[in-house]
């Protein structure tokens, strides 16, 4: 009975179940979320793809922390107590792997641009060929030669990625990672266009030709010592001096006001804003660099004493530092006693801003040809002392076209000239991230140093010598970051940190 | 008649009366007599009382096991008890003889449990689940599900946090089995899976069950892993009864941390600058000033106490059954200010449920609930932006407002944040959120052997929250946040069970189910900053002159086959068998479906002739179980190739005006994803002695949680990020010991006694080829990781230097290896390479605790009821980050303010671990001198009650006074040990990063039946 009654309800059961049953999906269809085999299908999806590698390449710029690694040059210091040792530590040669800066604003940032460009540079193939499709390309490839030359220049050889990282990679030789960054270039450099209507912050033809410029320089300083690349560094920045549509403004701070962004000697600047909606579009160096006690800056790096005081005076002087502050306070009285850049914030303080950060500009171009073309040719021509004389009248106020035989460099020897040239770039282009790596390819590291103001300074650290360039050598190359160390136990951490 | 009566009555409770609207009614007397006797035996019992229920109207059986009582109302209930056996109560409403038998006392473990589709008696449980009524926690004025099972069930371990009202309380029972899988355990209210325990008012629960086991939440499958909390709402009993349960509590910060005053502060500054050179910032007439009273005691700024800091609960309800129709339906009220100014968690919650009795063979029942959730400004948990840590950080010399009423902004000392006042009245956080479910029941006998129940469920959360940011509260521009989310969740559930006794003594059980979930999810969020009208801000964010706007969609499913067999022998050895297979839509068609056994067996040896003749034990069972759970641990999608996925974070400006849209590659597709397994063996025996007045449980488990999925970590450069990845394995060893005494049972005395205690160790056994990860984030302001997981260790380690105090004067040289001087810290150079550096960093402490245990006490002496609960954690650390923060070692904090700085190092005072000001020192924030013993023994509740016997118009009425955390015994110097910033995190424990600390409450309440 009781039998019968269940196989009389049993198919009634199966029937709810079976009606209810299965109406679950169980396959996954996001659809607010994008899938790399669905997408970069046209030229306005490759191109959302190339603009996301741009947002590290400014990230880099506009932070203080970009600059972390350079610490080590003559131009700046930092100060006790705070947050700043990482800061310190590169100032006074004691860094170790462990700032969770290093890693953040240097490391991190630099191959995020080099995996986002190689999301363009694998799968750009999917296009029909074009010119608008190539140039895209080239400003993917643009941007991850300049992340390796970056990568290069901080921590020597670094792993190469050209398409899916496996993370076994090793670290390549400084001479395989200038192989990429020049094939990288020279294709940006061929296939950029000459202008982006409305987009001054993208790499134009004319920006790739002048950082391969600077990376044939440096490839021809310490440690390839290509010197033969001296002259592929001369032409290309003669073609950029002569050539080009950028030229030196007349006026030494007429650059670096924020009223007058992507002016004619603005080759290439990240164009920063503070009110669009995220403040990591903002650049953020009126905090970093002005006076904590004083303004309500963040004290993270000012200039050192000697380099203030060796510095001509001019027009060029006035203009580079701030030394007096709200209520008539000279530098000497601050908190912490030492005059601040003013340049590179656009004279603001303790606030974010719209203030475009150069990546290039003209006088560095005007510098690299004189320094290149010297060391090419064994003795400076015209246009080199014309190049590195235009940048000294216009930082001593002068007209720059009209020689004044008091600012002027003239009858060098090669030597004298190479000498006059790296100290004119380091006045010219003071704070702006340059002179560490001008003083190491050029191995003065030992000689800058040794002006420094020792009793007014952060002491270095005792295995350092400033009679001795080879003391210093262990610290031309920074730390590989700590936690890329962990993860990579078989590699060898360069010979600061070992 | 009357009069009488009532005079008498106005003498003995003219309080009362006097606070009572009482309404008058006719009553009869009523005569009632009879005979106590053991129901198995026959036996008369002598001495058993027989009282009224809501009266002092009581008499005790005599020598023949007689009573005699005279009662006052027509419709009284009787009660009878006695020591061993079971109470009963019988209603009366006319004069008779009654003889009453009463079932021996062992007979309570006849007490029928929830098992999860379905129920059991728990003597016939196979599996370890810990089992509350409503009144093991009714004693405790509680408006959060989590503080019930609070102390009251071994091996279930639950933390406040965070102290803010309405924050979610840690849960982990055995220990935690997953690393960057969520541990909290599944909640499964009236059979629909995945509730959240914060919108459950808890005079609505029934019963709670833990099941702990793997026998007992393998029945959940993949979701079983954590253990499962089963909540069973009331439903409605005989006859018709109104009950009001209402409460308000005093609340008030426990205690203060000892910070340096405003003066002691201003010359700290100028000490301080001395030693960089410079010239003071304080003269001595500033200081002057602050010693009389200039500048601002932050804490006493911001916190807030007694009225000011107000909690209260009400809640209403109706409940009783007629004819074939019965009813439970409450509302419920909570309104809970927080200590902190500015902050509160407020609940509306409404209740019905019904069931019907279609026929005699087939009920069916509806239960519908809604609540809505809101809470201001209770989730901070920030070292720098939080009101109650900025308190503690914030220069003592600044002025808590300015001139014009509107709070100080910053100070050029103490704290890089802004100040507390800004940040209590210039940072409004609120969230919203509305949960309401429906759940249907069908269950139908389709013969004697064979039942079939449905269960179907829909449950709707839609929560807003707004963040609003003034202008004088932020470092950036203004703000105005707005984000909606919806989700959606649908359930089914078919139970097929067939159960019949073969012989006297094989009794057979199966069961079949068929389940099947899924949900939907949709967010939306609206971003505004810089706003042209301040004081519009949520309100339209229209005004804010940047807008950026985002959403997403995601959807999950699930589908289930469980099966279950049991079997028993002669009541004496039982057998429990059950499969869940489910397929997960999260993982890829390949490893869809994980299949999860287990077996459990019991014996009770209570029921074994050799057993009984000792004559010592009423029960004994042996259990043991052994099965495999599963956690899908992951989100959706997550096995899919992905772009990435946020909308502005990779969007660049090109033009100084706007961004424009950048698409950036994420991480590659992920086919090989699986369900997380934990394997659990588990040997349990059951004691009860004396009668049923003493039992025992202790259960010994191992447990082993493998395919574990964990980000694995690819060095940065790879842009892979961290890969989810089936590679590590834990292990969870521990025990659990259950004690009850019913240590007194006088006719008018009586004490309860209940103890829980509980021990687990979790140790990873594998993550896969690292040796070392961290999965934890960043704490202090430079985001030091402090938290490492590596084989062979423990969840919850800590990292950081070794701290052996400062260096001395005659360490000099010593100190001068490192760059140091004396009186500054000494960290131990454990390589002894000269330098301290990251290869001197090991583990410092850990935050898991060692030992749980929880001891309540119940005294009742006529109508009073005095409950005394004690919880305790031992064996775990806490990292004091804020301590850490406040010493100034993290860079965020210029001058100390914590009153440890006060005995710094000083040529007459070297044996001390607080470094003197110094330009050469090297200090961390992840130093062992931060590390605290944070074990604690916590007066949780104390709570004396006392039922007004027989009281016009009131069925029941219990008045209570009552305090929660009143007392802490602690060594740890922070507010409160049990805090942790990073919640419900499994590897990030006992992290005190500006924790709100939970607030000492006095709690007068009142509950009554009409």
């Amino acid at each position: 009975m009781r039998y019968r009654t269940l196989c009389k309800n049993l198919p009634l059961f199966l029937a709810v179940v079976f009606t209810f049953g299965a109406c679950a999906d169980l396959e996954e269809d996001p659809q607010g979320l994008l899938t790399p085999q669905t997408f970069y299908q046209t030229n306005e999806e490759l191109q959302a793809g190339v603009f996301a590698a741009y947002r590290p390449f400014m990230e880099y710029y506009l932070n203080a922390q970009g600059g972390l690694t350079m610490l080590g040059g003559d131009d700046v210091t930092s100060r006790e107590g705070s947050n700043k040792e990482p800061y310190r530590a590169f100032d006074r040669f004691t860094a170790n792997p462990s700032y969770d800066w290093l890693k953040r604003h240097n490391w991190d940032v630099l191959f995020q641009t080099v995996f986002f460009a190689n999301a363009v540079l694998n799968n750009f193939e999917n296009l029909e060929q074009s010119f608008s499709r190539d140039a895209l390309v080239a400003e993917a490839s643009f941007l991850r030669g300049w992340a390796y030359f970056s990568l290069v220049r901080m921590y020597g050889p670094v792993p190469i990625i050209r398409n899916t990282a496996t993370g076994e990679e090793p670290r390549s030789p400084e001479s395989e990672v200038y192989d990429l960054i020049i094939a990288d270039l020279e294709f940006a450099v061929e296939n950029l266009p000459q202008n982006w209507l409305g987009e001054p912050g993208r790499v134009r033809s004319w920006g790739a030709k002048s950082l391969l410029a600077k990376v044939y320089l440096t490839s021809a300083g310490w440690p390839l010592k290509r010197t033969e690349n001296y002259a592929r560094a001369a032409s290309l920045a003669q073609d950029v001096v002569d050539n080009s549509p950028f030229a030196l403004l007349s006026d030494f701070e007429a650059i670096w006001l924020p009223e007058n962004p992507n002016n004619s000697e603005s080759i290439l600047a990240i164009q920063s804003c503070d009110n669009c909606g995220d403040w990591q579009l903002a650049n953020r160096m009126p905090f970093s660099i002005s006076a904590e006690a004083e303004e309500g800056g963040w004290d993270d790096y000012y200039a050192e004493i000697n380099f203030f005081e060796e510095f001509p005076e001019g027009r060029r002087k006035d203009v580079t530092f701030q030394t007096t502050f709200s209520g008539n306070i000279s530098w000497e009285n601050t908190s912490q006693a030492h005059p601040y850049y003013q340049k590179t914030r656009g004279f603001e303080s303790a606030k974010i801003s719209s203030l475009n950060a150069y990546v290039l500009r003209m006088a560095d171009v005007h510098l690299l040809y004189a320094e290149a073309q010297n060391k090419a040719d064994g003795a400076p021509n015209f246009a080199a002392y014309e190049a590195v004389n235009q940048v000294r009248r216009r930082a001593a106020g002068l007209d720059i076209n009209t020689p004044d035989a008091d600012v002027d460099l003239a009858g060098l020897s090669g030597d004298e000239f190479h000498a006059a040239v790296l100290q004119e770039r380091a006045w010219e282009l003071a704070a702006e991230w340059e002179r560490w790596f001008d003083m190491v390819r050029n191995q003065i590291v030992a000689e800058a140093t040794a002006d420094r103001e020792f009793d007014r300074e952060l002491p270095l650290n005792p295995a350092v010598d400033v009679s001795n360039e080879s003391s210093f050598e262990p610290y031309y190359y920074a730390p590989i970051p700590q936690n890329e160390m962990l993860l990579r136990p078989d590699w060898t951490q360069n010979p600061c940190c070992m | 008649m009357k009069k009488i009566i009532t005079c008498r009555f106005l003498k003995r409770n003219l309080v009362l009366v006097l606070l009572l609207t009482l309404s008058v009614s006719a009553f009869a007397q009523l005569k009632i007599s009879g005979i106590v006797a053991d129901a198995a035996s026959g036996e008369t019992l002598i001495g058993a009382s027989v009282f009224a229920e809501g009266t002092s109207t009581g008499t005790v059986t005599d020598f023949d096991g007689t009573y005699s009582l005279t009662v006052d109302a027509a419709d009284a209930v009787l009660i009878f008890t006695y020591t061993g056996y079971q109470t009963q109560e019988i209603k009366v409403t006319e004069s008779k003889t009654l003889d009453v038998k009463l079932a021996a006392a062992d007979n309570l473990l006849n007490e029928v449990v929830v098992v999860g589709y379905g129920s059991k008696k728990k003597v016939d449980l196979t599996g370890s689940i810990a089992s509350l009524s409503a009144k093991d926690f009714e004693a405790q004025p509680i408006t959060r599900v989590e503080n019930a099972l609070q102390g009251r069930t071994a091996g279930v371990q639950v933390s406040n946090t965070n102290g803010s009202p309405g924050n979610n309380a840690r849960i982990r029972i055995r220990g935690t089995n997953s690393i960057t899988g969520s541990g909290s355990p599944l909640v499964v209210l009236d059979g629909i899976l995945g509730a959240s325990l914060g919108a459950i008012n808890p005079s609505d629960i029934e019963s709670i069950q833990v099941l702990k086991d793997a026998s007992a939440t393998a029945l959940y499958g993949s979701r079983g892993a954590n253990g499962v909390i089963l909540v069973t709402s009331k439903k409605g009993k005989d006859g018709s009864n109104v009950n009001l349960d209402a409460f308000f509590g005093l609340q008030s910060l426990p205690k203060k941390i000892d910070i340096v005053s405003p003066a002691e502060y201003a010359r700290l500054v100028n000490e301080q600058l001395a030693v960089g050179g410079s010239a003071p910032a304080f003269f001595e007439e500033d200081i002057t000033e602050f010693e009389n009273g200039a500048g601002t005691d932050w804490q006493d700024e911001i916190y807030r106490e007694g009225t000011e800091a107000l909690t209260q609960n009400y809640t209403l309800s109706f409940n009783g059954k007629k004819d074939k129709i019965g009813y439970y339906v409450a509302g419920n009220l909570v309104d809970n200010e927080g200590i902190l100014t500015n902050n509160f968690y407020k609940r509306l919650a409404l209740r019905s449920n019904l069931d019907f009795e279609l026929n005699d063979r087939m009920t069916a029942g509806l239960n519908i609930t809604y609540s809505k959730e809101e809470a201001l400004n209770g989730f901070a948990s920030d070292l720098l932006f939080a009101p109650n840590a900025s308190a503690l950080i914030f220069a003592p010399v600044a002025e808590a407002f300015t001139a014009d009423g509107t709070p100080t902004k910053f100070s050029p000392y103490g704290s890089i944040a802004v100040s507390p006042t800004a940040s209590t009245f210039g940072r409004n956080d609120n969230r919203q959120t509305n949960n309401a479910t429906a759940t249907a029941f069908f269950n139908w006998k389709i013969t004697d052997d064979i039942t079939y129940s449905f269960t179907g469920g829909v449950r709707d959360v839609n929560a807003t929250s707004t963040i609003a940011v003034a202008s004088y509260a932020t470092t950036g521009q203004t703000e105005a946040n707005v984000f909606n989310s919806d989700f959606t969740q649908f359930q089914h559930t078919h139970v097929l069970g067939y159960s019949k006794l073969f012989g006297a003594k094989h009794d057979f059980g199966i069961k079949a189910i068929f389940e099947e979930q899924d949900s939907d999810s949709y967010g939306s969020a609206a971003f505004g900053q810089n706003l042209l009208v301040e004081s519009v801000g949520i309100n339209n964010i229209g005004f804010a002159e940047t807008q950026v706007i985002s959403s997403g969609q995601s959807a999950e499913a699930i589908r289930s086959y469980v099966g279950r067999v049991e079997y028993e022998f002669d009541d004496k050895y039982l057998f429990t068998g059950t499969v869940r297979a489910d397929g997960s839509s999260k993982f890829p068609e390949a490893n869809r479906f994980g299949v999860f056994p287990s077996v459990a067996a019991a014996w009770r040896l209570s029921e074994e002739g050799f057993i009984k003749d000792l004559g010592i034990f009423d029960n004994l069972k042996l259990r043991a179980s052994y099965g495999q759970v599963g956690n899908q641990a992951i989100s959706p999608y997550s096995s899919l190739a992905l772009l990435q996925t946020s909308p502005t974070a990779f969007n660049p400006v090109l033009d100084n005006t706007a961004p424009v849209i950048g698409i950036a590659p994420g991480r590659a597709a992920n086919p090989n994803l699986r369900w997380e397994t934990t394997t659990q063996t588990d040997i349990g025996i059951d004691f009860g002695f004396m009668d049923g007045r003493l039992t025992a449980g202790f259960d010994y488990y191992t447990k082993t949680t493998s395919d574990l999925l964990l980000f694995v970590s690819t060095p940065t450069y790879t842009g892979l990020g961290a890969v989810l990845q089936n590679v590590g394995e834990i292990g969870n060893k521990g025990f659990e010991v259950d004690l009850g005494y019913l240590a007194l049972n006088r006719e008018d005395l009586r004490w309860d006694i209940a103890f829980n205690l509980a021990a687990n160790k979790t140790t990873v056994l594998d993550i896969g080829n690292n040796d070392v990860i961290f999965p934890g984030r960043g704490f202090a302001g430079s985001g030091s990781l402090l938290s490492r997981v590596e084989v062979g260790g423990e969840l919850g380690n800590f990292v950081g230097y070794i701290n052996d105090g400062t260096w001395n004067t005659d360490e000099e040289s010593e100190a001068a290896v490192y760059g140091l001087q004396p009186g500054d810290t000494k960290y131990r150079d454990l390589n002894e390479d000269g330098v301290i550096n990251e290869e001197d960093v090991t583990i410092i402490g850990n935050g898991a605790p060692d030992l749980i245990w929880g001891l309540n006490n119940t005294v009742s002496y006529k109508g009073f009821e005095l409950n005394i609960f004690l919880q305790s954690m031992m064996g775990q650390d806490v990292f004091n980050v804020q301590r850490a923060v406040m010493m100034g070692t993290s860079g965020d904090v210029k001058t100390p303010t914590h009153g440890d700085i006060r005995d710094r190092w000083t040529p007459t005072n070297q044996d001390t671990d607080t470094p003197a000001f110094s330009s050469t020192n090297f200090q961390a924030p992840e130093d062992s001198r931060f590390i605290e013993d944070a074990s604690f023994i916590r007066l949780r509740n104390v709570r004396l009650g006392y039922t007004v016997p027989a009281v016009k118009g009131f069925k029941s009425l219990t008045v209570y006074v009552s305090g929660q955390n009143l007392l802490t015994f602690t060594d740890y110097k922070g507010y409160d040990p049990e805090v942790s910033g990073a919640g419900d995190s499994n590897v990030d424990l006992g992290i005190d990063n500006g924790t709100y600390p939970n607030p000492k409450v006095i709690t007068f309440g009142v509950n009554a039946g009409f």
